[in-house]
């Protein structure tokens, strides 16, 4: 009978993995262009559109990341209307306090929230939870401009502030991913701690996040990478402190003289790509972890 | 509160402590949710209340206040749906994205995710390239796969003796194609890790004695595996109805503000125009997406019904 299951398993399997090569196949070919393509000149672009840079490794056109490093600016206009331009060291350092920040205020307001609700049974707790169910379920299109609006009227509109407020929210799957895990930890280490004279604070910090650890750092993580290549919402709510996606996307769109090159703009897209995917690498067991819907493995 | 009830709790900490305990939790308990819950009263209650009452107004320049304009937007709205063209090929390219996505996109992430789960040849590296696009980011893959289909392909076809004028991207015949293809690739990586790690759920042990009894991988995969992954199932099925009126398939990334009409969806034409509008618009971009979110409301509710009640169960 196993060997029914086998011989059956063979086709389905070999189908399978030859669409998955195929699919590895193109996005390494994609990858492999792109990175190519960023380190020819111009004309050899022209010439040799599909290959990889004639001549030897070190002939070939290095120094397209040199010169986008010191050219690449984001120009935009600041609330006065004058002209400002936001070179790439100003763009890592929205990049990071964008997604940093971001991700950290997410992942902690899903984590507090997610631990009063699992473990302090109040009325107010149960509508909490109710409350991120239904907002998963139901969906609301087209508030943008209503949050524009409220941004712009209360001074929020274009600055950290606003943009850390808006990121500090617990209605997210990771609230119910960290609501699952708080529901299984055992009250007694709460109670060790109480008998020991902690207070709740103290039992909270102390006691019950350093549990949840490996799930807080999963979930910054998927937040991090998600913020990080995220320009979207930089272009929307934070006009004049474009982050590096931000950037990258700018430069492909506009007609920046050398800089609106094809070879160039590879370099761009490598730049943005390599931090990422560094951090990828070293965590890329906690990223691609075993997240269910209804909880992250430890 | 939680620690311990009754007789057991007044034990360790007496009556007297046991209400100062109380009310130190009532404390704690307050002051850690009041800044969650303040945001979400204003930046989730009020901006939609606001979102719905800006739908029935207008904008006036002159006092730079908005008032009240009954449902003009509304009739506007309709009358721009039977005029517009764009408008109309939102409607249907939104549609051809979601079943696109719903139908061929679904199945091959949960066959993907069985060969995950099988552990089958390679599985670990192909988990690592299906997430990949999720890594290097929209940006990134947009960029690097809109130049290389009109850049490279071209190239590509003249070597193997086919001549192409244009790009698969700069030519409006394949353009849309081109764009759906690339929206199905790199949505896998999500699902793909959901499914497989909600799959490992599954027990060995029925695994094992279905084999024993002589079924087949695929069976196996309708019978056993389907019915334990519908509840993650039916949350991406939701996900992709309310996506029928906000996925922009990427065409922001692609084209910026100047995709043709003939691409639009609904996800891009909002987005496009809140980031170009200035006030006087938004009145008409909030009735646009307060009528599409009667509409998504009773579809989703709806989806999960039908799955629900007429999917398989996991026992």
């Amino acid at each position: 009978m196993e060997d029914t299951y086998r011989k059956k398993i063979d086709w389905v399997n070999i189908v399978l993995m030859v669409v998955l090569i195929a699919y590895s196949l193109f996005l390494v070919v994609l990858m492999l262009w792109g990175v190519a393509t960023s380190l020819k000149s111009r004309e050899e672009f022209y010439d040799n559109a599909l290959w990889f840079p004639r001549g030897n490794i070190g002939s070939w056109a290095w120094g397209n990341y040199s010169f986008v490093w010191k050219n690449f600016a984001v120009e935009t206009f600041d609330s006065l209307g004058r002209k400002i331009s936001i070179d790439i060291y100003g763009q890592f350092l929205n990049t990071l306090l964008y997604a940093i920040g971001g991700a950290f205020l997410t992942t902690l307001c899903c984590c507090i929230v997610a631990y009063l609700s699992a473990k302090f049974k109040y009325w107010f707790s149960s509508i909490v939870y109710t409350i991120v169910l239904i907002t998963m379920v139901v969906p609301t299109i087209g508030t943008t401009p209503a949050m524009l609006k409220f941004l712009k009227l209360t001074n929020l509109y274009d600055s950290w502030l606003g943009a850390y407020l808006m990121k500090f929210s617990f209605l997210s799957l990771y609230f119910l991913i960290f609501h699952g895990i708080f529901k299984g930890i055992s009250p007694e280490y709460s109670e060790a701690a109480t008998i020991d004279g902690a207070n709740e604070y103290q039992i909270f910090f102390r006691i019950n996040l350093p549990l949840v650890t490996t799930t807080f750092y999963t979930v910054f993580l998927i937040q991090f990478i998600g913020y990080w290549n995220d320009y979207m919402t930089a272009l929307l709510y934070l006009p004049t402190h474009p982050t590096l996606a931000y950037g990258v996307y700018y430069m492909s769109i506009s007609n920046m003289n050398r800089l609106a090159q094809t070879p160039m703009r590879m370099v761009a897209c490598v730049i943005l790509a390599l931090p990422i995917t560094c951090v990828f690498v070293i965590f890329r067991n906690k990223v691609m972890g075993n997240v269910t819907m209804g909880g992250i493995k430890e | 509160m939680f620690a311990l009830t009754g007789k057991g709790q007044q034990k360790i900490y007496g009556r007297n402590s046991l209400g100062t305990r109380k009310k130190a939790q009532l404390l704690f308990y307050i002051t850690m949710i009041a800044l969650p819950i303040a945001q979400f009263l204003v930046f989730y209650l009020y901006i939609n209340l606001d979102s719905f009452t800006l739908a029935f107004q207008e904008y006036s320049y002159e006092s730079n206040t908005f008032s009240w304009y009954g449902v003009q937007n509304f009739r506007q709205i309709f009358e721009d749906f039977g005029t517009l063209a764009f408008l109309k090929h939102s409607i249907v390219n939104s549609l051809v994205l979601f079943v696109w996505t719903m139908i061929f996109g679904s199945a091959v992430a949960i066959l993907f995710s069985y060969y995950v789960f099988k552990k089958r040849f390679g599985h670990i590296i192909f988990k690592v390239f299906l997430f990949l696009p999720q890594i290097l980011g929209g940006v990134v893959v947009v960029i690097m796969y809109k130049y290389f289909m009109d850049e490279a392909v071209p190239v590509l076809a003249k070597l193997l003796g086919w001549e192409m004028e244009e790009g698969l991207i700069a030519n409006p015949a394949t353009q849309f194609a081109s764009i759906l293809f690339y929206s199905i690739y790199t949505g896998f990586g999500i699902q793909v890790l959901v499914y497989s790690s909600t799959m490992s759920g599954i027990s060995d042990s029925i695994i094992e004695s279905a084999q024993l009894d002589g079924i087949t991988p695929i069976k196996e995969l309708i019978f056993i595996v389907i019915p334990s992954i519908w509840e993650t199932f039916i949350t991406f099925m939701v996900a992709s109805v309310v996506g029928i009126f906000t996925n922009q398939m990427s065409l922001y990334t692609f084209f910026g503000d100047k995709a043709d009409h003939s691409l639009y969806t609904f996800g891009y034409y909002l987005y496009k125009q809140v980031l170009l509008a200035g006030n006087n618009e938004y009145p008409y971009l909030s009735a646009m997406g307060f009528l599409l979110t009667v509409i998504a409301i009773p579809l989703t509710l709806f989806t999960r019904w039908a799955l629900t009640k007429f999917g398989p169960r996991s026992d």
